[in-house]
């Protein structure tokens, strides 16, 4: 072993002592990547299912009892809320009881018998614009359905036997076909988990030098900068691909497929909890103190994630932000995550992904000692 | 007790957890005094004060102040006295102005009574050219004159003061005690803690505290003799496990472990180093002394490799610092001022970080270990967490690792400060023998006292050296006047200039 390995080992020594000295850290670590993995997917889920429906039958026909059944025969709407008047509808609405509002004016049963268009209304509570979104979809979907039945039967009740032609979009949704928003949350976790473990772990660690003055003394020895990083990331970075056991499994419970070769996403992971332990070190030369840290690394944690296809698709952001999200290794890793753990897909589609991922965190590894050398020790 | 005692402590004691700090202690001070508290670290001084100030409540027994008490009045104490911490309780962000007229805010001081008293305090603490500087630029001993006048700005009846000299130069000091002492004389009571005796000495009366107990409280002349002597006798049993130091002869060390020409550092225009030219031999205690900024720092920073320097020449132990800074690294050890040790580490686990980022293993890495253990008197606390070791103990633990690969030079900055005085006679004996042992060693101090134990002295004021000599060559020169004497004297020649 020659000098420098000995002092990375002795500072390494020392860096896991303190680490799993602070069980409270340890704890938080595994905490992010468990049961806040598994909080933010169960509760962060816009699936739309069960939603409640208000209903206001003004017609009390055996016709609009066959619509309002249509309604809650499907999977997307549950609990039923009758109301009697269309003020008690708003009401109901007012008060959340309802999410969406079935209107059916009186004289439906009559109109359609006289051959007339009649109408019905949808009223939608648009404070989850997600769900809204989709509820409509549903509900149009479903009063479309009923009145191509209508027609139908319309036309035989006159002796005349149609056979509507139609033409009907048959969709099949790849790598997740119950359209799960779960499934994606999964994954999106345990990328957003490695995002805040490495940047804080290291930016507190490195921190907690300067706040305490042990940095001068250690500038004085012979311990390198790149050594002294190596060692401050050693510890983090050991839990936090330890901890991808759990998040995996947790994953795979929700249903998450895992198709792909794991060991890839594996690689990947450590790729991007290294550039993510590297921002943290970058944060850490800057500020003075805890405080700052964790302010810079809000500051910047933030943006990563949001504009790296975490929460929504990068496709749906702006072009100027989709172009700067290619400078960003969560967006990287996370499309490396989509691509092995749902699409099962490999290496030969997603290598220009792992070669910007190992870029960044090349670079990012690199500015991070550079800065450190310039900061502290001279 | 009688009736002008405007403090009344009776059988104090106070606990955190199973930490007994206070036990029975009863003290009166009485209306108009100027009552001293002495002890070694950790013997109660600031939980007594902050009792006294009805921060803390008693755990047993009572304080009263001016006839309130301590845990049922604490607002109204709390409103009728000033109280000077011993952290700075300024805000650094805040100009000296505006520090003033946040702290009459809080004390609800009526407008025209804040301009008199402001000018009044300005005047006396010599802050006037200041009003617009930020609190954080002053210097230490500005900082601390800033923080009293703080606590003065409502015209309190008491100040109670913890160590407000500690960190503060001789120059600063002696200003500080002139404001106390004017305070004073209007009649007002004060109370301080401090471990400087000269400053004791000057008080009405002193108690003397240990590990929660008052030895004894009396006028200084009472004591009889050196105050710090007597101090030093009473305290004896208080300083933990006595390091031994073998008394060996010092070897013939002949050569120079310190040359530096011509150094010169910038800061933008400001300059912090000017020209400095000295050396030090094997095995010299080297003084370095100057007040606050004057540029003590940045040079132990230059010297250790750490700032490079603008101009000028420096070689550490035969090596050219500038050139070869990794090199130098090797061959030196730096203990600074706030002890850097890792206080979640165990004192083993220290020793065995420094020694092996030195590449100290194995047979040698177990001699200096039991080196240390023994030159600190650690021996038994080997498995102890630093957190849980008192000041002193971690300042020696910090020593030795930071000799402990027995390097050419050792730079201590200013290691003493914040240590009882008993702590600091002990530590300058284990500098005596890290210095036999070979090891150049320079060290800067605001404690002028401590130079006499130095073989050479460096006094220096902004950048400049202004002259260096054995302490007794300098006293020669003086005409016998005390180092800090001479040193207040070379300052304020300086200032005049």
């Amino acid at each position: 072993m020659n000098a420098s390995a000995r002092r990375l080992a002795a500072a390494a020594r020392k860096e896991f002592r303190q680490f799993l000295r602070d069980r409270l850290l340890v704890a938080l670590i595994v905490f992010i990547y468990t049961a806040d993995m598994v909080m933010c997917t169960v509760a962060l889920s816009f699936d739309v299912s069960n939603l409640k429906l208000a209903v206001y039958d003004g017609d009390r026909s055996q016709i609009s009892a066959r619509l309002v059944e249509r309604f809650t025969a499907t999977d997307y709407f549950g609990e039923r809320v009758p109301a009697t008047s269309l003020r008690e509808v708003d009401g109901i609405l007012d008060s959340g009881r309802a999410d969406l509002a079935l209107i059916i004016p009186a004289g439906l049963a009559q109109d359609i018998e006289a051959g007339r268009s009649a109408t019905v209304q949808v009223l939608l509570s648009g404070t989850n614009a997600n769900t809204a979104n989709a509820a409509r979809g549903y509900a149009v979907a479903i009063v479309g359905g009923f009145a191509r039945d209508v027609l139908v039967e319309h036309a035989a009740r006159h002796g005349v036997a149609v056979a509507l032609p139609g033409v009907r979009a048959e969709t099949r949704i790849w790598y997740n076909p119950q359209l799960e928003f779960r499934h994606f949350m999964a994954v999106s976790m345990i990328v957003v988990a490695g995002l805040l473990v490495g940047v804080i772990t290291a930016a507190a660690g490195l921190v907690r030098e300067k706040e305490s003055g042990t940095i001068e003394q250690l500038i004085v020895t012979p311990l390198r900068s790149y050594e002294l990083i190596a060692a401050k990331a050693l510890p983090p970075f050991t839990v936090g691909m330890l901890t991808l056991a759990p998040s995996l499994l947790i994953a795979r419970l929700f249903g998450v497929p895992l198709a792909g070769n794991l060991a890839l996403f594996i690689a990947a992971s450590a790729f991007a909890l290294a550039a993510f332990l590297s921002i943290g070190f970058f944060i850490a030369t800057l500020a003075e103190n805890l405080q700052q840290a964790l302010l810079l690394a809000f500051l910047m944690l933030f943006p990563l994630m949001f504009l790296s296809g975490t929460t929504v698709p990068v496709e749906s952001m702006p072009q100027a932000m989709q172009w700067m999200s290619y400078f960003s290794p969560v967006r990287h890793y996370m499309e490396i995550a989509l691509g092995v753990l749902m699409k099962g897909i490999g290496l030969d589609v997603l290598w220009p992904h792992f070669a910007a991922l190992a870029a960044a965190t090349a670079l990012l590894g690199t500015w991070s000692v550079v800065r450190l050398k310039r900061a502290l020790y001279a | 007790m009688n009736g002008s005692d405007v403090i009344a402590i009776r059988s104090l004691s106070r606990r955190f957890g199973a930490r007994t700090v206070l036990d029975g202690v009863s003290l009166a001070v009485r209306h108009g005094e100027l009552f001293g508290i002495v002890g070694a670290d950790g013997a109660g001084k600031t939980t007594l004060l902050q009792t006294v100030c009805a921060i803390l409540d008693p755990s047993a027994g009572s304080v009263t102040v001016a006839g309130l008490d301590s845990v049922r009045d604490a607002a109204r104490i709390n409103a009728s006295l000033g109280y000077v911490a011993q952290a700075y309780s300024l805000y650094g962000d805040l100009t000296v102005a505006e520090n003033l007229e946040f702290f009459a805010a809080i004390r609800s001081v009526p407008p025209d009574a804040f301009v008199a008293r402001r000018e009044q305090l300005l005047r006396f603490s010599g802050l006037a050219p200041f009003l617009d500087r930020r609190a954080r630029a002053l210097s230490g001993g500005m900082q601390k004159k800033l923080a009293v006048c703080c606590s003065l700005i409502h015209e309190p009846d008491i100040l109670v003061l913890d160590e407000p000299t500690l960190g503060v130069d001789p120059i600063s000091r002696r200003e500080l005690w002139t404001m106390l002492r004017e305070f004073h004389q209007r009649g007002k009571t004060i109370v301080v803690a401090t471990s400087y005796m000269d400053e004791a000495v000057a008080c009405d009366r002193v108690a003397i505290l240990s590990g929660g107990h008052v030895l004894a409280c009396d006028r200084p002349a009472a004591f009889g003799g050196d105050l710090e002597e007597r101090v030093k006798v009473l305290l004896a049993g208080d300083a933990g496990a006595e390091p031994a130091a073998p008394d060996r002869p010092r070897p013939e060390t002949k050569g120079e472990a310190i040359r530096v020409a011509g150094l010169s550092r910038r800061f933008g225009a400001f300059v912090a180093v000017d020209d400095m030219s000295f050396s030090v031999s094997r095995g010299e205690i080297f003084g370095l002394l100057g007040p606050n900024g004057s540029g003590k720092s940045t040079t132990i920073k230059m010297l250790c490799g750490i700032l490079p320097p603008d101009g000028g020449s420096i070689r550490v132990a035969g090596i050219d610092v500038a050139a070869h800074p990794a090199a130098a690294k090797g061959r030196i050890g730096y203990m600074s001022q706030r002890f850097s040790l890792y206080v979640d580490l165990t004192v083993d686990e220290n020793i065995e970080f420094f020694g092996s980022l030195y590449g100290l293993a194995d047979e040698m890495m177990a001699d200096r270990r039991a080196w240390v253990l023994r030159l600190a008197g650690l021996r038994g606390h080997e498995r102890s967490l630093v957190k849980n070791l008192s000041g002193a103990l971690r300042q020696r633990l910090a020593l030795g690792c930071a000799a402990l690969h027995q390097p050419d030079v050792l730079f201590l900055d200013e290691p003493t400060s914040g240590v009882d005085p008993v702590s600091r006679d002990a530590f300058w004996r284990l500098i005596g023998d890290v210095g036999r042992a070979g090891t150049a060693v320079l060290v800067t101090t605001h404690y002028v006292r401590e130079a006499e134990r130095c073989d050479r002295v460096a006094f220096i004021d902004r950048g400049r050296l202004l002259t260096v000599d054995s302490p007794a060559s300098l006293r020669a020169r003086y005409d016998g006047a005390s180092l800090e004497d001479i040193f207040i004297a070379l300052m304020t020649r300086k200032d005049a200039a």
